[in-house]
């Protein structure tokens, strides 16, 4: 041993200068003589965490991988000190081989960020020699780290038991029964990456474990190996609680394509829960067979809006092969049904009635509604249990007409525009509602003659404003159309005067400007407004018309006529505004609004 | 797993009703549901308001304007423990018969989340929030009011008008 070396060792174990036995320790670290080993290990037993501190980076430096299980003890792993623990993982992580792993583990949940970093640099670096070592002890300590919380270790892990191949395979089943619920959740997830058809009669029980993230994993795993014995299991899982684990299993059933139909069309005859079945249409209308089309057809007349809605869109991704079951779909009874009403109002024999009113609801017959609804609150039992039935058969049958035209007007098919047309005549109010949306969307002059058509007759007035709402969409240069908000604007409902009012400020028509200012003085302040803009949109043909509704005896007409005056830039208005802002008599708001008209148009008849 | 507390079981159970009823709405009503829930958000109020009376004396003051029916309404719901803080919203009266509101952070927004999920465009949304202040708007100041979603953010602010009829 030289000199040099020798003082060092003194001025390490010297307690005289903290900061010269500091820096002694530190240099130590760089040299090879067996005498510095033991020195540092009995550096790292002092009571100071600075000493503590520099012992153990030096026997990090040092390289004698024995160091370790004194590094691993609990009063340096778990010393109080930060410092302290991030070099001693860091050192453990230096001198070790993939025996360290449970010392790193323990670090990666260390109060202190910066320990756990280290902790999980040096995992990351032990997994990737593990990996390139392949041997199947190594494999052990990956199926360890399955366990860890660190997504980016866990994923490590996986890739590297992926990379090891059949060497990590019968651990990763042993694993699907681990306790450690990462532990299954991860093996699954492998097993699946790796497509182990021997892991499905034990991924298959895991799709029931009480752990949502592991019912998750195998039901991805499933999809992934795409085992046919799988299919059953995973259409169990659409009923499963957790919406993600749910998820995953339409995805694992779309995966497996048209062999997933029979099974989910089995389950979709006798399922009651709205949202299973919901699963169920969507994963239908993913996969796209031809075969489940009647069974989502029927679904458009379910009694659940959700399901209905789902159904129209699964059915929209089938494309133009369900056209024709559709249209079908929408033809309704046109023959006479007096016998059958007065057979079901009137007929002596109960077991006539029963039937006379079965028949009414197998037909879906909307005009037997009073009738039935009648018979409903009549006094026997089973004629009123009967009716009903038949009413709710009636009312479905109406959405899945709704729905079909949604359907319809989905798919963009002109062809179809004659069918829509035909259903403006059904005698539901929802059915002609759609109806007039599809033909709003698809326009032309067709569609606009018919929305003319219910904009002026439908009996519904939501229909009728509907109608007139999509006309301002479709009806720009109809000349029909102004005609007809012309009418619309004396509609007894509020709804289709206000939208009227709108659609005629689109059309630069003289013959709307009395109209619109009579509307002013509608009762309703909606009407009133949208009259307002659409005078405003008709530009200067309408001053005369307001100038002289300046004098009207509304007040509310001649506050709004003042502001459009305002607003219109005609300096023509000036001196009969000036006249209202002094008028005796007039309202104080009608003044003040003038005299703002004024300013306004002053400012306009200013000479640039 | 813990148990969950009750303020948060309250909220779970407000809005599973909620989603109850908006869903029967669509059930019975197919694409117009608001005259149904328009209806619902109206008893709604009138039951809340009467519950913070018998409950706990409260007396929620008249209005005569939409907006100000709108700012009581606020006023007593936060007093309530229905909303954190007035800052929750912003009133913007663009004339004295419309008023333009942004709902900083609803409770509610999962419920609407659902319906857009579902296919819904905003103009369809219900919005139980603003469809309750135009219960509020009826019942404090007699203003019998039309309303509208204009905006739907789940991770932001939902914009909607309150407009006379």
């Amino acid at each position: 041993m030289d000199s040099n070396l020798r003082k060092r060792i003194e001025q390490a174990g010297n307690p005289a200068d903290a900061g010269l036995r500091r820096e002694a320790i530190i240099a130590l670290g760089y040299e090879r003589d067996p005498a510095v080993y033991i020195t540092l290990l009995d550096q790292i037993n002092d009571p100071s965490a600075g000493i503590q501190h520099a012992a153990i980076i030096s026997l990090g430096r040092f390289g004698n991988p024995e160091a370790i299980k004194e590094l691993a003890k609990p009063k340096i792993l778990r010393s109080p000190s930060v410092d302290v623990r991030w070099a001693a993982v860091e050192a453990i992580g230096k001198l070790g081989d993939y025996r360290i792993i449970d010392h790193l583990v323990s670090a990666v949940v260390d109060e202190a960020w910066i320990v756990r970093n280290q902790a999980v640099t040096q995992l990351k670096a032990i997994v990737r020699d593990i990996t390139r070592e392949r041997e199947k002890k190594s494999a052990h300590m990956l199926i360890r780290l399955l366990a860890m919380k660190d997504r980016e270790i866990v994923d490590l892990a996986i890739d590297g038991l992926h990379e090891l191949g059949t060497i990590s395979i019968d651990l990763l089943l042993e694993g699907l029964k681990s306790i450690s619920s990462r532990i299954r959740e991860n093996a699954a997830a492998t097993l699946g990456r790796m497509q182990v058809d021997a892991a499905v009669p034990l991924l298959i029980p895991l799709l029931s474990d009480k752990n949502e993230y592991v019912r998750r994993s195998a039901v991805q795993s499933l999809g992934e190996i795409r085992d046919i014995s799988a299919i059953e299991p995973l259409v169990h899982c659409l009923s499963d609680n957790v919406e993600k684990v749910q998820k995953e299993a339409i995805d694992s059933l779309v995966a497996f394509g048209r062999q997933s139909t029979a099974p989910l069309l089995n389950v979709l005859t006798h399922e009651p829960n709205k949202f299973v079945i919901r699963a169920i249409l969507y994963t239908l209308g993913e996969i796209q067979d031809p075969a489940a089309i009647p069974a989502l057809v029927r679904q458009l007349g379910s009694s659940y809006f959700v399901i209905r809605n789902t159904a129209t869109r699964a059915l929209v991704r089938y494309g133009p092969q369900v056209t024709s079951p559709l249209i079908s779909n929408l033809s309704v009874n046109q023959s006479g049904i007096r016998p059958l009403v007065r057979a079901a109002t009137t007929e002596d024999n109960l077991l006539g009635r029963i039937r006379a009113i079965r028949a009414l609801g197998a037909l879906e017959e909307h005009r037997a509604v009073k009738t039935l609804k009648k018979l409903r609150v009549s006094g026997d039992a089973a004629i009123a249990s009967e009716a009903e039935k038949s009413l709710a058969a009636i009312g479905t049958a109406a959405w899945r007409r709704c729905s079909s035209l949604v359907v319809l007007r989905e798919l963009g098919d002109p062809a179809v525009l004659p069918h829509f047309i035909r259903a403006l005549a059904d005698s539901s109010s929802n059915v002609r509602l759609e109806a007039i949306r599809s033909l709003g969307r698809f326009g032309g002059k067709e569609a606009v003659a018919a929305l003319i058509r219910v904009a002026e007759k439908d009996k519904d007035p939501y229909v009728r404003m509907e109608a007139v709402r999509l006309l301002r969409l479709c009806g720009a240069g109809h000349t029909a159309v102004p005609d007809l908000a012309l009418k619309s604007l004396k509609d007894k409902d509020r709804n289709v005067r206000r939208h009227a009012a709108a659609l005629l400020g689109l059309f630069h028509d003289d013959r709307s400007v009395e109209p619109l200012i009579s509307a002013m003085t509608d009762r309703h302040w909606g009407v009133r407004e949208a009259a307002e803009i659409s005078l405003l949109n008709l530009g200067e043909r309408t001053v005369d018309a307001l100038l002289h509704a300046l004098q009207n005896k509304s007040w509310t007409l001649r506050f709004r006529a003042v502001r459009l005056l305002g607003e219109l830039g005609d300096p023509a208005a000036i001196d009969p505004l000036r006249k209202i802002s002094v008028r005796a008599g007039e309202r104080h708001d009608i003044r003040r609004i003038a005299r703002e008209a004024i300013g306004k148009l002053s400012r306009h008849s200013v000479p640039a | 797993m813990g148990k969950i507390n009750k303020e948060e079981s309250g909220w779970m159970v407000a809005l599973s009703w909620l989603s109850a009823l908006e869903e029967a709405a669509r059930d019975f009503h197919g694409t117009r549901p608001k005259v149904f829930c328009q209806r619902a958000y109206d008893h709604s109020v009138q039951h809340y308001l009467k519950m913070l009376g018998d409950e706990y004396g409260l007396q929620v003051e008249k209005a005569d304007t939409i907006r100000s029916a709108v700012e009581h309404y606020i006023q007593i719901g936060v007093i309530g423990g229905l909303f954190q803080d007035e800052s929750e919203f912003e009133l913007v009266s663009v004339n004295p018969h419309r008023l333009d509101i942004t709902i900083h952070h609803c409770e509610y927004l999962k419920s609407c989340q659902c319906l857009i999920d579902e296919g819904f465009a905003i103009r369809d949304l219900t919005c139980a929030r603003i469809g309750c202040f135009r219960a509020a708007v009826k019942v404090l100041a007699n203003l019998d009011c039309d309303y509208e979603v204009r905006s739907f953010n789940i991770n932001g602010d939902c914009q909607g008008t309150i407009e006379r009829i």
